[in-house]
């Protein structure tokens, strides 16, 4: 059996052990509740709300719907249809908007995911055999590509500095790779699945890296053509010019690419981006149950809650590095907010849907309608060379 | 110190995990870090080199070296009054790389463009070393363009480098061309399954 694909005993224990310190020549490593080497810019203030009461919510949520079988209760959850359904549906909703508890966070995460505790244990196996597979028939150079990136995923980390962390890494990104040949390895990707490894089985991991690329987000973020990049580039910077037009105005008067400026924030889902991983986690609980949207709302709702520092600006530069720090001061409140926000011209479509009975999002509509519109407009300057994506 | 102060948009491209932001990171924080996270997408960062007579700001663009980002490159040498090409001594394959990032500037980047190239990774042993300086340094000066070896791990030749560049730029700061809105022109790219 391959070493890097072995079960991980209680991967949440674990987060107790890595609070750590270490002694390294003058410098002293601390790693945070995540296995991340601590820095001195860590903002504390980010995550000081106090998560009692949610936490009992949430306790007093599963219990209702069953503690047992969670995964499978969670996955029924989805589809239940009924006044109690809906209700609890609503207050799920409520929840995840809330966070979820690292306690509950691995095991909603997989059921969101589609994987009920059923086909962990049957396709673990198969796991095995797809990651031998992957190794002997994946083409070497995407091999050699993963392989230049795994001791550069999150340095510093506990987990990522031993042999075995990087082997569980490797395993993961082959066997996508070999599983997605319009996609094969994407730098970023490695991101990605060092997070889930942090406390998904690699198997897991596997499934969850899947569930994001192929599920949540545009698979064209991450093909050859990275064309799906390009559009949700022109979509947000579309939604700030109707909805912001003073802060598009100062884009345009300085020559500044919002695009480039919010560019990681949506192929990376925030990673890297925030000053906190439990502020990546947040947004990954939201993203795993109200989809794509969630990063559009947030991005929106950043730079609604900055238009007067961003119309303060004085130079392009000013602004790219104002927008990092826009993220560097998000905290969970903001998470909270943004996951309400809503667009300020969708006041007349509200009321159509009202009155045509339909419950959509206007957000949700614009960005569809908007990627479509721009689909075109980039295929177009590709020369229809952009890819093969399925 | 004192005189004037002049701006300047710089991009480095050039192939995977040849060092570029390593470079840029020894230059602004004078740091290294021997794994260093590759770049997704992009990173900005600012630096400044003080002249005889003047200071010049760079405005560092740092881009992600896979193949496929690629696409991406021409939204951030659009405009860009230099660039710094780098390769790895001891990896033929990014040495090729480098020269068609150049074409590519060249054909493609601002007219006036000041492109260096930069080999790195000099501090490796001789035994390692793929491409030999005379080969690198006749490429540079047909093409007309900077060549430097540098070495962000000991930090040689790096601030040298942004200083030769800045000697070489207008002494004037351009006005920018400004475009209007968002231009989508990524380069034909050849077809690799990975990087």
């Amino acid at each position: 059996m391959q070493q890097g694909a072995e079960e991980q005993q209680n991967p949440l224990g674990r987060f107790e052990v890595l609070v750590l310190q270490m002694e390294d020549g003058q410098r002293k490593i601390v790693h945070d509740a995540y296995g991340f080497v601590k820095s001195a810019e860590s903002r504390p203030m980010a995550l000081a709300e106090s998560t009692a009461e949610r936490d009992r919510s949430w306790f007093t949520f599963l219990t209702r719907l069953g503690m047992d079988n969670l995964a499978g209760n969670i996955d029924t959850l989805k589809t239940n249809e009924g006044d109690k359904g809906n209700k609890d549906r609503q207050e799920f909703s409520r929840l995840v908007k809330l966070g979820i508890p690292v306690a509950f966070r691995q095991q909603i995460w997989l059921a969101l995911a589609s994987r009920s505790e059923k086909t962990i244990k049957l396709s673990s196996r198969e796991f095995n055999a797809n990651v031998s597979r992957a190794r002997t028939e994946l083409p070497s150079e995407v091999i050699k590509c993963i392989r230049n990136d795994l001791d550069r995923t999150f340095p510093g980390h506990s987990m990522f500095s031993s042999s075995s962390g990087l082997l569980n890494l490797e395993c993961v990104l082959i066997t996508f790779a070999f599983e997605h040949r319009s996609i094969r390895y994407c730098q970023g990707l490695n991101m990605y699945a060092g997070q889930f490894l942090q406390f998904l089985t690699p198997h897991d991991s596997l499934e969850m890296l899947r569930h994001f690329v192929t599920g949540i987000l545009p698979e064209t973020y991450f093909d050859n053509s990275m064309r799906g990049r390009m559009i949700d580039g022109l979509v947000i910077e579309h939604l700030i010019r109707d909805e912001m037009p003073t802060v598009h105005g100062k884009f345009e008067e300085l020559d500044f690419d919002v695009a480039i400026a919010t560019g990681a924030w949506f192929s990376q889902c925030f990673t890297g981006c925030f000053s906190d991983m439990e502020l990546v986690f947040r947004v990954f609980d939201l993203l795993l149950w109200f989809g794509n949207i969630v990063v559009f709302r947030l991005a929106m709702s950043i730079v609604r809650k900055n238009e007067y520092r961003i119309i303060a600006a004085k130079s392009a530069k000013e602004l790219y590095e104002l927008f990092v720090k826009m993220a560097l001061d998000v905290n969970t409140g903001d998470i909270r907010e943004a996951a309400e926000y809503k667009l300020r011209t969708s006041a007349m479509e509200a009321m159509r849907d009202k009155i045509m009975g339909r419950k959509t999002d206007a957000l949700e509509v614009e960005v569809e309608r908007l990627r479509a519109r721009y689909k075109a407009k980039v295929e177009e300057a590709l020369g229809d060379d952009g890819g093969e994506d399925v | 110190m004192s005189g004037s102060v002049r701006h300047f948009k710089l991009v480095l491209l050039g192939d995977t995990a040849v060092g570029k932001s390593c470079l840029v990171v020894r230059f602004v924080r004078d740091e290294f870090f021997e794994f260093q996270e590759p770049t997704i997408g992009a990173a900005f960062l600012t630096q400044s080199v003080q002249l005889d007579s003047s200071v010049v700001k760079f405005e560092i663009w740092d881009t992600a070296g896979q193949e496929r980002y690629r696409s991406l490159a021409p939204m951030y040498y659009r405009g860009a009054s230099a660039a710094i090409v780098v390769f790895d001594l001891s990896n033929k394959e990014s040495y090729n790389g480098a020269k068609s990032w150049v074409k590519e500037l060249m054909r493609r980047g601002d007219p006036n463009v000041v492109i260096a190239l930069a080999g790195n990774k000099a501090d490796l042993p001789a035994s390692q070393r793929k491409v030999e300086t005379e080969e690198a340094q006749a490429y540079a000066e047909e093409n007309n363009i900077l060549y430097l070896e540098t070495s962000a791990k000991n930090a040689s030749n790096v601030k040298n480098l942004f200083v030769e560049i800045a000697k070489k730029l207008p002494q004037q700061a351009m006005q920018q061309e400004r475009e209007q809105g968002f231009t989508i022109s990524p380069p034909k790219q050849e077809k690799k399954s990975c990087c």
